[in-house]
């Protein structure tokens, strides 16, 4: 393991600074100092590694040349798969780090059944929260795990066909526009959280490291045991919808990242999902009202 | 018009079979039959019924008239013109969705 700042920030800088989240180890390279600053901040606590290790990706951010690196600098990156990214100023040189960790899972990993989803959980209760953009996953992940539940993932949930495991892969949270207060309101504390990066596509983003419990963790699965489905609408009375076990299939089955490429044993897999877990819909209006939904579900259907 | 007429008395006349019995893979939830389909990586749901009509086909290679008889059978009733529609519908929506397909005859090779 490494542990001296010189040394991670040269190898971050140099040849590439191994880093382990769950079962990914990734090998990053960062040529620009303030993006190594923004990430080494926001990665604080992550398991590092020396040595010889299994590597299934490799990023390196740089400049796609001298001029670039100086002149309207731009960060460029390269995940060695399929990719074409726009190039981002380097102020934004973060995003262009986590979208490429996500392109490199969403498109790569063949060796879980991926959801995008969050994952979180307690008492050995995993809990999947599948979900589009824009439904609250991401708040309503982060807000669990400041909550008393360990923090699995807000973005990939990693399922082991043959074992039925769930793995965590707790990435930081990308938390977009109205969530970021609410999340720092939530923890009270601004220490966890990125800059923000205002102006993207998708509004204002900001990134939030998840609990030190939870990363000392990142290599317990655990089974899962509820699906729930979270609908935020600001204006909506609170509801809680059952879901029939076809329901909740097909609705795993769409949010699968890489069902078609896994085949059978996803299909297996998601199957017994919906069949030996309780499924539902929640449609809520606050954290804390979804907070409190995600509990009565718990309290009235998990022994 | 003419077209419609054609692929109807078309379908009347051919022998359906399941296309890839071995390659489907099945799992009964609580409302409904999931088929998953190892050639394409589709999931489909069927109800009890279409799952039924489904296993007659896959009993042995039959036409439509072979298959109305034999739900007329399980029924124990005549067959009236709505769920006659719906089970054509049905066995469309089976050659749609790759899960039969229709041959010449009840020589399953043919």
């Amino acid at each position: 393991m490494v542990h001296d700042l010189l040394s991670i920030k040269r190898q971050l800088a140099g040849p590439g600074l191994l880093m382990g989240v769950g079962p990914i180890m990734t090998r990053i390279s960062i040529k620009f100092p303030s993006v190594r600053d923004d990430f080494l901040h926001i990665y604080k606590n992550y398991p590092l590694y020396d040595g010889p290790q299994i590597i299934d990706y490799y990023l390196s951010v740089h400049a796609k040349n001298v001029y670039r690196r100086y002149l309207r600098p731009q960060v460029t990156i390269n995940t060695l798969m399929n990719d074409d990214f726009v190039p981002l100023p380097e102020s934004m040189g973060l995003l262009s780090v986590e979208m490429g960790m996500n392109w490199q899972v969403a498109f790569g990993c063949k060796t879980h059944v991926l959801f995008h989803s969050g994952v979180v959980e307690k008492n050995g209760i995993g809990l999947i929260i599948p979900a589009i953009s824009g439904s609250g996953k991401s708040t309503l992940s982060a807000g669990l795990a400041y909550d008393g539940w360990r923090f699995f993932s807000d973005e990939f949930g990693m399922l082991d066909a043959q074992t039925g495991d769930l793995f965590p892969y707790p990435r930081p949270v990308s938390l977009k526009n109205e969530s970021i207060a609410v999340m720092k309101d939530w923890l009270g504390n601004d220490e966890p959280f990125s800059r923000e990066f205002e102006g993207t596509p998708k509004g204002t983003i900001c990134y939030l490291r998840p609990p030190a419990s939870s990363l000392e963790k990142m290599h317990e699965p655990v089974k899962p045991r509820v699906v729930i489905h979270p609908v935020y609408s600001p204006n909506a009375k609170s509801d809680i919808k059952p879901l029939t076990e076809t329901m909740a299939f097909f609705r795993l089955v769409r949010s699968s990242a890489n069902y078609g490429d896994i085949g059978a044993p996803a299909f297996r897999a998601l199957a017994k999902i919906a069949k030996e877990c309780v499924s539902f819909e929640i449609t809520y209006s606050s954290l804390e009202e979804a907070i409190r939904l995600v509990n009565k579900i718990i309290d009235e259907n998990v022994e | 018009m003419h077209e419609a007429n054609a692929t109807f008395n078309l379908s009347s006349t051919a022998v359906f079979k399941i296309t890839n019995a071995a390659g489907f893979l099945w799992e009964h939830m609580d409302d409904a039959h999931i088929i998953y389909d190892t050639r394409s990586g589709h999931s489909q749901a069927l109800n009890d019924f279409a799952r039924e009509i489904f296993d007659i086909i896959e009993d042995k290679p039959c036409s439509l008239p072979e298959i109305l008889a034999a739900l007329e059978l399980i029924l124990e009733r005549p067959i009236e013109d709505d769920l006659k529609q719906q089970i054509l519908k049905t066995v469309a929506e089976f050659d749609k969705m790759g899960l039969i397909e229709p041959v010449k005859s009840h020589d399953e090779n043919v």
